[in-house]
């Protein structure tokens, strides 16, 4: 008669741990691939923050203002401006 | 009968479990500590965690190094889904060019079908790496050196290259000096790995984070560098040289505002990993005059009113007989004129004056017996004599049979600038690691001539600016004390009449507080040999630039 408590017993604590252990290990899981996912970001924005760096640098070096800048014509003012009294 | 077979079917399972409980126990026991380390390292792992390499700063913090991320492209055949020329045109729209870039590598690879991999040498952005995810196309990331100023001071810089293990190693300039600043730290992650391979993150994890190299903020002014590089260009071609170097220090402080070497076709004969104006020595001819006189006037073996009573004649040293450049004889010549005229004779005397123990004594003082130990990889080191006959003497007083390097000529002239006081050329001024500022050490400083005789060879230096061959050159805005030279190039340790020549004019301006301490070397001009009609005029066209700069 008491082996049936007894037996009911174990088999929910057997029913408690199984789910304790899937509900951890899943957390555990879940929580790696944020880590994962994060550093994936963070290495994505690092490389977009590492190209921005380039383009403005390449942008404002005097390299480029020479070769820009040899290349301007400019119209004479005069053909522009029609200055009337 | 029944029995007796029962009996050996207990004994034979007896046995067997007899066996198999030894080898539980062999595996569990005995083997255990084996199995353990085994199974650790399955599914433990160690991953690296790579530091970023500093960057390089110009002195207005612009960047002259920075890191680039690309992406090389790989083809695998076994995992593509559609076919090779869809593939490559979605390629080439992501990255246009792909196919004409790599149509040789491409016709073998399409026509070999026994070629399964293929790897490329364009190199992706991030963006376009993104836009390919397709099977078949596999990614390799390289980190890459970045110069927005494309070559600009190369020969400071360096390069870097990768070292037996594959790690970034630097070669030249501040890229090999600073290798160890500039590398950072790895950092490590070690821990359980799951099926994928990635690491996870529990207990007994353990994990170093990695620390990025120092950023290196220089002195280098980019203004003054890039006008540097553009006028040596310039000159190197209009006077049909073979080469030239310019270094330009603060006098004050050292500080390397700007240093180049270039060759007549800016060749790749002079490797971003030799720098000529370190690592080149050279005989410096008469911008050596000065030092002479300095040395001279300091211990007092003579005074400004000096009178060279036999410069109406050759100086006969033994089976030698010193002449002038001009072939010359300036008699009862000044010492003002002595250096206006850039008289060997009369330098001849003045040495023989000093003396050799003084002259050497001076010339461990200026720092011309070693290394100047700036902070660039690949000085080289004077060669310095043993033994002075007489005549070595009497040459080493015009710069003839004595070596240095340019930037040893101009620390030691920078003395000059300085108040006498000698300053160690330093590229670097402070790094900087997560927003800390490290400044760079100051060398200790030498007083080498006294006040008087730098007030006495200013003077000198001025008057001969002014009254010389280079008075012309001068814009009058400018208040210069500078010195030109040439030097003749040894061929197997004697002069040839139609020997190469060194053409140097090194100075400062303005005379008093100067802004700024600049040497310029024209290897083998061929339209003329010497210095005050080839390294004077880019040095003077410089030094208009540089007032307005600095």
């Amino acid at each position: 008669m008491l082996n049936k408590p007894f037996f009911l017993l174990i088999f929910f604590l057997i029913i408690i741990q199984v789910i304790f252990s899937f509900y951890y290990s899943s957390e555990i899981i879940n929580q790696n691939n944020l880590i994962n996912q994060n550093q994936i970001n963070l290495q994505s924005i690092k490389i977009k923050n590492q190209e921005l760096e380039e383009e403005l640098a390449t942008l404002s070096s005097l390299s480029r203002i020479e070769a820009t800048a040899s290349q301007k014509n400019y119209k004479n003012l005069k053909e522009t401006i029609n200055l009337q009294n | 009968m029944q029995n007796s077979r029962s009996k050996i079917l207990s004994i034979a399972l007896t046995f067997c479990f007899i066996i198999v409980s030894f080898r539980f126990f062999y595996w569990q026991v005995l083997k255990a500590p084996e199995l353990k380390e085994k199974a650790k390292n399955q599914t433990y792992k160690l991953e690296k965690l790579l530091p970023e390499r500093g960057k390089i700063y110009s002195s207005d913090n612009f960047p002259l190094v920075l890191n680039q991320t690309t992406y090389q492209l790989s083809l695998y055949k076994p995992n593509f889904k559609e076919d090779l020329d869809k593939i490559l045109d979605q390629i080439e729209q992501t990255y246009p060019n792909f196919k004409t870039e790599n149509s040789e590598s491409l016709e073998k690879f399409k026509n070999n079908p026994n070629q399964k991999w293929i790897t490329f040498n364009s190199a992706l952005n991030e963006k376009q790496k993104n836009t390919l995810y397709i099977p078949g196309i596999e990614f390799q990331k390289i980190e890459k050196r970045f110069y927005p100023e494309n070559s600009m001071a190369k020969d400071i810089l360096g390069a870097i290259g990768k070292d037996l293990s594959g790690n970034q190693i630097g070669y030249g300039g501040l890229e090999a000096f600073y290798q160890k600043q500039l590398q950072g730290k790895t950092g490590f992650v070690w821990g359980p790995q799951d099926a994928t391979g990635k690491t996870i993150l529990n207990k007994k994890s353990w994990s170093s984070d990695a620390v990025n190299g120092r950023n290196i903020f220089t002195n280098i002014n980019r203004s003054a560098q890039f006008y540097v590089e553009k006028l040596l260009q310039k000159g190197i071609n209009e006077f049909s040289a073979d080469s030239g170097s310019i270094t330009i220090i603060e006098p004050k402080t050292g500080a390397v505002l700007a240093m180049a070497s270039l060759t007549a076709t800016n060749s790749a004969t002079i490797s971003s990993i030799r720098n000529p104006a370190i690592s080149n020595l050279f005989e410096p001819g008469s911008i050596f005059k000065p030092l002479i006189v300095s040395m001279a006037l300091d211990t007092k073996a003579i005074d400004t009113n000096y009178i060279c009573t036999k410069c109406n004649q050759p100086h006969t040293i033994g089976k030698y007989n010193i002449s002038n450049w001009d072939s010359e004889f300036h008699a009862d010549s000044s010492l003002r004129d002595i250096i206006k005229n850039s008289d060997n004779i009369g330098m001849s005397y003045i040495i023989a004056k000093l003396g050799l123990n003084n002259f050497l004594n001076y010339y461990q003082k200026l720092g011309l017996t070693q290394k100047t130990g700036i902070d660039l990889q690949g000085e080289a080191k004077p060669t310095v004599k043993t033994e002075w006959p007489e005549i070595d003497l009497a040459t080493a007083s015009f710069g003839q049979g004595i070596v240095v390097t340019q930037i040893g000529m101009l620390q030691a002239f920078n003395t000059i600038a300085n108040d006498g006081i000698l300053v160690k050329p330093k590229v670097v001024s402070y790094f900087t690691e997560n927003d800390k500022i490290i400044k760079n050490k100051n060398q200790k400083e030498i007083q080498v001539f006294n006040q008087q005789t730098i007030k006495d060879i200013k003077s000198i230096l001025k008057y001969s600016v002014e009254n010389g061959v280079v008075a012309k050159m001068k814009p009058e805005n400018l208040e210069v004390c500078a010195k030109s030279g040439t030097a003749q190039v040894a061929i197997s340790g004697s002069y040839e009449n139609n020997s190469s020549t060194i053409a140097s004019y090194i100075g400062f301006s303005p005379c008093y507080n100067p802004k700024f301490t600049m040497i310029v070397t024209i290897n083998n001009p061929k339209t003329s040999p010497w210095g005050s009609s080839t390294a004077a005029p880019i040095w003077y066209e410089l030094a208009s630039k540089l007032n307005d700069l600095l």
